[in-house]
């Protein structure tokens, strides 16, 4: 399966990132129009830092998604791609998948009343914040192209 | 191999899953007294319309993904020396591999009247409650928990006048603590719904209830909701070992051979508490369902345990995630306020054992994997008070 693959090494937590999932997510998908747009554009993910250590925290798709084993109304779900995608109609706002997620990176609509989540732009060839990184922190890859300890160490796609 | 599941909600819907993910060929076979895979936690949206009868049924049908032989009937009695279920219609059903996963069913208090009383657990339940309420105008819910509460809002937008009777001091104990309770009564208070605490009904009349204090609420709905009991009365000849609900090990084997139990119907360790505890929750039921499915169909999970509370939800536009040990005042406890939110979290000696949010739910999952996994937090304990915990903290130092 394809993921998004982060190399924190890389990030300068310009958060590039972010603006462009954000615009991604804006009814006009331009910078121009999305900074006008009320209510703002949400973003599906979250440059975070430590003392040591700057990244992007995103949705990984988990093989065995603890957001959609626990979502109580059928509305989170796995495309055929393997991305975990809702079915927006179905949401109620009970924010299960939140209280859930270990990463993080399910928010909340608070306008629309809906669970916010990446999608992996579905309808892109390449996601916005991998296109949009300037260095690259971000990339797309194959998970099995990366050896095992090293796609642990960083990608952390277990999630006990 | 011959499996058979007893009770068609969602552990028997995720055991279903696990056992297919293991063995494709076994025959499965699901006897239930309702029509099977709906969500539950939903039916409250029945009563108000504010979701339509086909949103609340799963979205795949997964009788026909799965290949499940669906028997409409009760399973009445249980023979595990034959490996055996007999049904109420008198059929018999062999089985090489059983789950039971026959979920909880309303308690009543015990008074006089409760008869003439509406409960709120199935999909029936909540059309009946639908079609009284079409001709009421006060109805008395019995218990502040959450189902109280979601009965009480939905009723509330039909139009009715709604009173809560809570026989403890707060609501919603021990989901919430005394100061987010309050937070939550002050809400619904604020839309209009009344609430009674410290205090019970002595009767249920044929037009309201009576109180200990002699005192007579008028109402033409009355509604029970003081919580739930595993529905295990169907195997008290079995010779399945029981407590408060039927004992399993850590596989979730009961005490017969080839024999499991999953879901609201089962008593398990409580992962913070460290005593066994019945669910009574989704999110439980589907993590049970889903070892007892692969360990029915040969493989080896272990379920580590459950947590009592696991609940996130929104009422009248406060949005709350609840965690663990967060009701009792031991241990050492750190409170925010404002905003309009709470923050709270509860810490034994260098672990996080309960986390309350409201308002602000962000990253309440990181310290939901927290709780559920009893890590020492070491030097993230300060970063956890101040709310600035985040999934970076938790990478491996490059
Ligand atoms: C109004 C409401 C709101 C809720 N909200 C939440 C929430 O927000 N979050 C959360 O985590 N949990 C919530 N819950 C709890 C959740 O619904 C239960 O924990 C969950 O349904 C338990 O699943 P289960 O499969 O163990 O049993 P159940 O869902 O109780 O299902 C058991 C099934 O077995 C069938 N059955 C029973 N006896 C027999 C028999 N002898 N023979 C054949 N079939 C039988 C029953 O008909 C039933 O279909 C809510 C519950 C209610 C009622
Ligand atoms: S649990 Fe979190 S990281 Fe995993 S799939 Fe769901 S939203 Fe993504």
């Amino acid at each position: 399966m394809d993921a998004i693959y982060v190399k924190p090494d890389r990030c300068m937590g310009c958060r590039s990132c972010e603006i462009s999932c954000a615009v991604q997510h804006s009814e006009g998908k331009t910078l121009f129009s999305a900074l006008l747009e009320s209510p703002a554009p949400m973003k599906r993910l979250f440059v975070e830092a430590t003392e040591s250590v700057k990244m992007p925290i995103l949705c990984r798709h988990c093989e065995d998604a603890p957001c959609l084993n626990a979502c109580i109304s059928g509305c989170l779900y796995k495309d055929e791609n393997g991305f975990v995608r809702r079915k927006k109609e179905r949401c109620i706002g009970c924010w299960t998948c939140m209280m859930v997620c270990p990463f993080g990176v399910v928010t909340r609509d608070v306008n629309k009343h809906l669970a916010v989540k990446c999608d992996r732009c579905h309808k892109l060839e390449v996601p916005a914040c991998v296109n949009a990184c300037p260095t690259k922190a971000l990339v797309v890859k194959n998970l099995d192209e990366i050896p095992k300890e090293k796609r642990q160490n960083v990608i952390l796609a277990e999630t006990g | 191999m011959r499996y058979v599941i007893v009770g068609g909600s969602i552990a028997g819907a995720s055991a279903t899953r696990a056992i297919r993910t293991n063995d494709p060929e076994g025959t499965i076979v699901m006897v239930t007294t309702e029509k099977p895979f709906y969500y539950r936690p939903l039916i409250p949206l029945i009563i108000d319309d504010e979701i339509t009868q086909e949103d609340i049924f799963f979205p795949e049908d997964i009788q026909k993904s799965h290949g499940i032989q669906m028997i409409n009937d009760r399973a009445v009695a249980l023979d595990t020396e034959k490996k055996e279920l007999t049904l109420e219609s008198g059929n018999m059903l062999e089985y090489d591999k059983l789950l039971i996963a026959t979920g909880s069913v309303p308690l009543l208090p015990d008074v006089p009247g409760t008869e003439k009383a509406f409960t709120l657990r199935t999909l029936t339940d909540a059309h009946k409650i639908k079609e009284a309420a079409a001709g009421a105008s006060r109805t008395v819910i019995l218990g502040g928990g959450f189902v109280g509460i979601k009965a009480a809002g939905a009723l509330l937008k039909l139009g009715l006048n709604v009173t809560i009777i809570e026989k403890l001091p707060q609501i919603l104990f021990p989901r919430l603590d005394q100061k987010s309770a309050a937070m939550v009564q002050k809400k619904i208070t604020e839309k209009g719904v009344g609430v009674i605490t410290t205090e019970t009904i002595t009767e249920v009349l044929d037009d309201g209830v009576s109180l200990t204090s002699g005192d007579v609420i008028e109402a033409d709905l009355v509604i029970l909701a003081i919580g739930v009991s595993p529905n295990i009365g169907w195997l008290e000849r079995s010779g399945l070992k029981t407590e408060k609900a039927v004992v399993v090990d850590e596989f979730l084997k009961t005490s017969a051979e080839d024999c499991y139990a999953a879901g609201d119907v089962v008593q398990a360790m409580d992962l913070v508490e460290e005593r066994p505890a019945v669910s009574v929750l989704w999110t439980n039921a589907v993590d049970m369902g889903k070892a007892a499915g692969t360990n029915m169909a040969g493989g080896k999970k272990r379920y580590p345990g459950l947590l009592s509370v696991l609940n996130a939800t929104e009422i009248e536009g406060l949005p709350m995630v609840s965690v663990g040990a967060v009701a009792d005042e031991g241990g050492e406890v750190f409170i925010e306020t404002g905003n309009g939110g709470y923050r709270k979290l509860v810490f034994r000696d260098d672990r996080l054992i309960g986390a309350i949010f409201m308002g602000r739910l962000k990253n309440s999952g990181i310290y939901t994997n927290w709780i559920k996994n009893q890590t020492p937090l070491g030097n993230l304990k300060d970063k956890a008070i101040k709310g600035t915990l985040s999934y970076v903290d938790f990478m491996p130092k490059q």
